[in-house]
């Protein structure tokens, strides 16, 4: 029977489809800035494509690493908490009496993003709980402890020590933009090239003929949310560099931002599709997405509506294509 | 003279790229057996799975009691009376034998229209008592077996009156006495009048059970006979168009040095006391009713289940297996029970699929070595004869025997000396069983040893040099491949 | 000597920790384990706080309980056919500030509150239409309209200034919540009443009537159901609505007891309702658990929201722990159940 496919080229064709999906989001996202250039005149200015390309950094790193997560078919909706978190721990330390210096600092945030992805991983492949509520637990612990850090007031930081991270540059480029570029050019190294990915990749397709295989199934699941939780307290750190204050209330929502990114970048729920260059495409086409309305001028809680609005019809459309090629 | 239950007629279905069905006309009487066969990818299961509802057909007419109908969802065919068995039991399994039997209608009390669960589980008593069937209705289906989930199937179609009933592989998981049990609940059916198509690999039941049989062939309809008046050779020529004399290898293979010494096997209430040698060129057989523990025991030795006593030896040295990627270290590579659960990444491709028990060999470093992967996918599909367009085809779109043989090629690559093969050509076809008797074969010559798991009888007295028989979690007979009968293989499963 | 006692504490430890797991894992249904617990809790907390077992208290309690109650017989529904629904808690929100915006208007109470039906009738079918037509996961849906829902409540009530100190002054709407029967001597609260008879009118439907088990069917195995004529995406897509209605009735609730709408009403309610659903008993694989269970577990939780309310006046633990308790509470929750679900397997892995 596969002969009979063969010869009709019926197979060769689904590779194709692949490609030129994510060859269509480059195309448009190329439409979509040239005409917020044209709809709005702050749209091009340095300071504007500063600020965006900073913000999509932001959530950049985190999408990259969720994308991980995500091929590999779990999920982690706590990187909004640890964000927030990440930044009421950084503002608490620099307000004590005797703060510890800024690179100890860094050192402590990575490592509570790592406690946190840690702690994700643990639980979930351990007791095999479903990540989806998992992670929604942890977002409500992280959030929470922010809340008990700060006694739900904003902590500021008076000095401008970790601003570098979030305000900072290296030859005119932000230097969170410089971490996304290394990170996600990192992760997309491991994913195509690495045995590590090669893993992930399997998990995701068949978890159970992955461990058959030998592959050490918890290992790497407790590696991808260890990442993903270093990750989102990187993010907690360019945030609390560019705000310069630590709250509990950063990142709300955040979670849909990214999630949206990395499916809208062809990663499949299900798990053992997806790639980090389609996540840039949608990271980027996000980014630029809530630039432009915002420079067009619609307000914050407008674009939450689309926030949501966008997340469906991404999968709708992707949901629609699937059927279609069947 | 019987009635004419059904009548498809010159069926023809047609997928992208692909004739499934060509003109295939298939009937039943009332009170008949009809046997459907044919290799994978022949048609058998697009032919039912239209007359279930689930594809439409392109061509050709479908009458039923002399009225022609048209199926527009498998919900359609059940109202016509047609009840499909699949191998992937249908059971609400958190619910009750019960509620499962009438579930959609169940009784209601006059008046008040309310559920009476009374008369429920008084009815549903009544139907398994018709069937002579001893089955508390109020049981939970999930605490069930396979055969019993299987009657309350069957118990269902029989509720619904169900004049035509499709049975999917049916013994495919059952034990000789549940196939037994089965058969007598068919002779059963056929009293009342119910035409059953009987789907199944193992023609030795095909032959036991059914009055009828028909072949297919690449989509095409070979030839319907009387099950009386044929045999053996007979269909399998007809199935795979070519005469298949010796079907099982020769088998002639020097036994080398003992490479596996498995002592005092003993999972607590499960497995006692199981010991053996496997020796290089070897193949042991492991054959057994279902529930013996054959299943317990290897996967004791390949590190996925704990034991509470015992020991495993390779190559004369004690060795401590508890993890899969332990026992692959020592060599030991394991075929599992079902290819598509948990064999194979059904949406990777054919290289990744052949190298994932390996991934740490590709290359030294972090980082994969393509070329390398590339080389040993290749030489695999040569070597083991898999049909794919690619390495980089997604190994969904392959058939069950070629999907069989990835899973085969993903533990040559491993480099394994002991090979545990669970059921290994179970639901494939003819063509590709050979391919696979013959590379095992060819690792027995190059010194491998073999356990193998099968439940065909003749499968196993032709393969295995020495078979093990496993009743109720212990090895009840050991025979030479000379000594070994089906008679006495059989007596000893059921000790 | 000594020797005998730490191996009569060892003992005793082993038992201990072997019977929990016999009351909370392998049981049947959940409820002795939860009947157990709530004792347990109201033991602990009225011993380690004064006034605890008041009857002042049991009213306090009571009257913080109904919000969730009822969004968890919505969540129930959804989750007895195998889904999810997140967007519960801005569904809350979003009626919440409906409410105020149309109370301005001049609706009065019953109108106000077949206005609020309508709105999470509207949810419940958008939800049930995206993920039983269009096919898309539950989760992703549902976190959609959860941003939609709350990103629209921000709307709203940013484009009218007012209802930022929004109240509802109207009696008969506020009396829906704060209503009391014998109105003198405020024995029993209203909104006890709702519950008892939702819960009971929600189990005999659950148990006796054809819909009732069809969702069960549903649940258990979606294809056999199917099969069986069952209209599974109607089905499906009802469980959705009524979870819809009933975030938007707890909606109408919380605005009648504070008389305020605000746009973050009911943020992060959705974890609470998970979390007592998912602890009385409704598994997460869809299928199983009934309304018995449910109703403890949110007596439990009320108990100890409660309890930490009181805590925070004796002995000093910060109200903000609260929602670092609810999210651990949660994952122990769904601990629990993946702990069930393991046994039931480890029960069918048998001899093979």
């Amino acid at each position: 029977m596969s002969d009979q496919l063969e010869a009709h080229g019926f197979i060769k064709e689904e590779k194709k489809l692949h490609l030129s999906s994510t060859v269509i989001l480059f195309l448009f996202l190329v439409v979509m800035v040239a005409a917020f250039a044209v709809l709005s005149r702050d749209f091009y200015s340095i300071y504007n494509i500063s600020t965006m390309l900073t913000n999509i950094a932001f959530s950049g790193i985190v999408a990259g690493t969720l994308t991980v997560v995500m091929v590999m078919g779990g999920l982690d909706i706590s990187i909004g908490g640890n964000i927030a978190l990440t930044s009421c721990l950084v503002a608490y330390l620099y307000n004590l009496k005797n703060p510890p210096n800024t690179g100890l600092i860094i050192i402590i945030a990575l490592m509570l993003g790592a406690a946190i992805g840690g702690f994700n991983g643990l639980v979930i492949t351990r007791i095999n709980l479903n990540p989806i509520i998992t992670t929604l637990g942890t977002m409500a612990i992280t959030r929470g402890m922010g809340y008990v850090l700060t006694k739900s007031r904003s902590i500021l930081i008076m000095e401008d020590v970790v601003g570098f991270i979030g305000r900072g540059s290296i030859a005119f480029i932000p230097f969170p933009l410089i971490l996304f570029i290394l990170i996600f050019a990192i992760l997309s190294i491991v994913m195509d090239r690495s045995k590590y990915g090669r893993k992930i990749y399997c998990i995701g397709a068949n978890q159970e003929a992955a461990k058959l295989s030998g592959i050490n199934v918890r290992r790497v699941k407790f590696i991808a949310y260890l990442i993903s939780g270093i990750a989102a307290s990187l993010s907690g750190l360019i945030l609390t560099g560019q705000s310069a204050v630590g709250m509990p209330q950063h990142a709300t929502g955040s979670e849909l931002d990214v999630i949206t990114a990395v499916l809208l970048g062809g990663t499949s729920l299900a798990g053992g599709k997806g790639n980090i260059l389609g996540t840039l495409a949608g990271v980027l086409i996000l980014g630029v997405l809530y630039n432009g309305f915002t420079m067009i001028g619609f307000r914050y809680v407008h674009i939450r509506v689309f926030q949501g609005a966008i997340l469906i019809l991404v999968v709708a459309l992707y949901e629609v294509r699937e059927k279609k090629a069947y | 003279m019987n009635k004419l239950l059904l009548e498809m007629k010159n069926i023809t279905k047609r997928f992208p790229g692909v004739l499934a069905l060509d003109r295939v006309s298939f009937d039943l009487y009332e009170g008949e057996v009809h046997g459907l066969l044919g290799e994978n990818g022949a048609g058998k299961s697009t032919l039912i799975k239209i007359l279930a509802g689930d594809y439409s057909k392109d061509e050709g007419q479908i009458i039923i009691n002399g009225r022609e109908v048209d199926f527009r969802s498998p919900l359609d065919s059940r109202l016509m009376g047609i009840s499909v068995i699949y191998q992937e039991l249908l059971t609400l399994d958190t619910l009750s034998v019960a509620e499962n039997i009438f579930v959609g209608n169940l009784p209601k009390k006059r008046g008040v229209g309310t559920i009476d669960w009374k008369l429920l589980n008084k009815n549903a008593k009544d139907v398994l008592d018709r069937m002579g069937v001893n089955i508390n209705p109020k049981r939970i289906v999930g605490d069930l077996g396979i055969h019993e989930k299987q009657i309350i199937e069957i118990a269902k179609a029989i509720y619904r009156e169900s004049k035509i009933l499709v049975m999917d592989e049916p013994t495919a998981a059952l034990s000789e006495r549940d196939i037994v049990s089965l058969f007598n609940i068919i002779r059963g059916l056929k009293k009342q009048g119910v035409g059953i198509i009987y789907i199944s690999h193992r023609l030795k039941e095909v032959f036991e059970i059914t009055d009828r049989v028909t072949v297919l062939r690449d989509g095409k309809l070979i030839g319907t006979e009387v099950t009386e008046d044929t045999t053996t050779d007979r269909l399998i020529t007809m199935m795979v168009g070519r005469e298949l004399k010796d079907m099982y290898p020769k088998r002639e293979v020097p036994i080398g040095n003992t490479i596996l010494e498995v002592r005092n096997l003993t999972i607590n209430g499960i497995i006692e006391d199981i010991s053996f040698d496997l020796r290089e060129g070897e193949i042991v057989g492991l054959f057994g009713l279902l529930g013996s523990g054959r299943q317990n025991i290897i996967r004791a030795i390949y590190g996925i289940d704990k034991f509470d006593r015992g020991g495993i030896k390779i190559s004369g040295n004690p060795v401590v297996i508890n993890t899969p990627a332990q026992a692959l270290k020592h060599k030991l590579g394991f075929m599992p029970l079902d290819r598509k659960l948990e064999g194979l990444a059904l949406a990777l491709t054919v290289s990744s699929n052949i190298t994932m028990a390996n991934i740490d060999n590709l290359g030294n470093g972090f980082f994969i070595d393509r070329k390398f992967e590339v080389e040993d996918a290749k030489r695999w599909v040569k070597d083991v004869n898999i049909k794919t367009p690619s390495i980089d085809t997604e190994v969904n779109s392959l058939s069950g025997g070629n999907q069989q043989k990835i899973v085969l090629a993903k533990l040559l690559e491993t480099g394994s000396r002991v090979f545990i093969m669970n059921e290994p050509t179970r639901g494939i076809d003819v063509g590709a069983k050979v391919d696979i008797y013959q590379m095992m074969e060819a690792l027995c010559e190059q010194g491998a040893g073999i356990i193998m798991i099968s439940s065909e009888l003749p499968e196993i007295l032709a393969m295995a040099d020495r078979i093990l028989v496993i009743s109720k979690g212990r090895i009840t007979g050991e025979f030479t491949r000379k000594e070994a009968t089906q008679e006495k293989l059989l007596q000893a499963a059921t000790v | 000597m000594s020797d005998t006692t730490v191996s009569a504490v060892r003992e005793e430890r082993v038992t201990f920790r072997s019977r929990l797991a016999e009351i909370f894992i392998y049981g049947k249904s959940m409820v002795p384990a939860l009947g157990v617990l709530f004792i347990i809790l109201v033991v602990l907390f009225s011993v380690a706080t004064p006034n605890f077992l008041a009857y002042t208290n049991f009213k306090a309690i009571i009257s913080n309980i109904p919000v969730i109650a009822i969004m968890s017989v919505g969540m129930t529904f959804v989750l007895l056919i195998g889904g999810l629904d997140i967007s519960v808690g801005s569904v809350l929100g979003f009626t919440a500030v409906v409410v105020v915006m149309f109370h301005l208007w001049g609706l009065n109470a019953p109108l106000l509150v077949l206005c609020s039906a309508a709105i999470g009738a509207f949810f419940g079918t958008f939800n049930g239409l995206i993920i039983t037509k269009v096919g898309i996961n539950p989760v992703i849906t549902t976190l959609g309209t959860m941003a939609l829902a709350r990103g629209m409540a921000s709307w709203f009530s940013l484009d009218l200034e007012i209802l930022k100190e929004g109240r509802v002054y109207d009696q008969n709407f506020l009396n829906i919540a704060r209503y009391y029967i014998t109105p003198q001597k405020q024995i029993i609260p209203i909104t006890l009443i709702y519950i008892i008879v939702l819960y009971v009118l929600i189990s005999v439907i659950l148990k006796y009537t054809k819909y009732g088990r069809n969702v069960y069917a549903v649940g258990s195995n979606e294809y056999a159901a199917r099969l069986a004529g069952i209209n599974t995406t109607r089905i499906k897509f009802l469980s959705y609505v009524i979870s819809g209605i009933m975030a938007s009735l707890a909606g109408v609730i919380l605005v009648a007891q504070l008389s305020l709408g605000r746009d973050d009403a009911g943020m992060g309610s959705e974890l609470e309702v998970i979390t007592a659903v998912v602890l009385g008993g409704v598994s997460l694989a869809g299928g199983k658990g009934d309304l018995l269970g449910v109703i403890i577990s949110v007596l439990i939780l009320g108990v100890i929201r409660n309890g930490m309310v009181h805590l925070q006046e004796t002995i000093g633990i910060s109200y903000y722990w609260r929602e670092v308790v609810k999210g651990a509470i949660l994952i122990l929750a769904i601990s629990i159940d993946a702990a069930r679900l393991m046994a039931i397997k480890k029960r069918q892995i048998v001899r093979q």
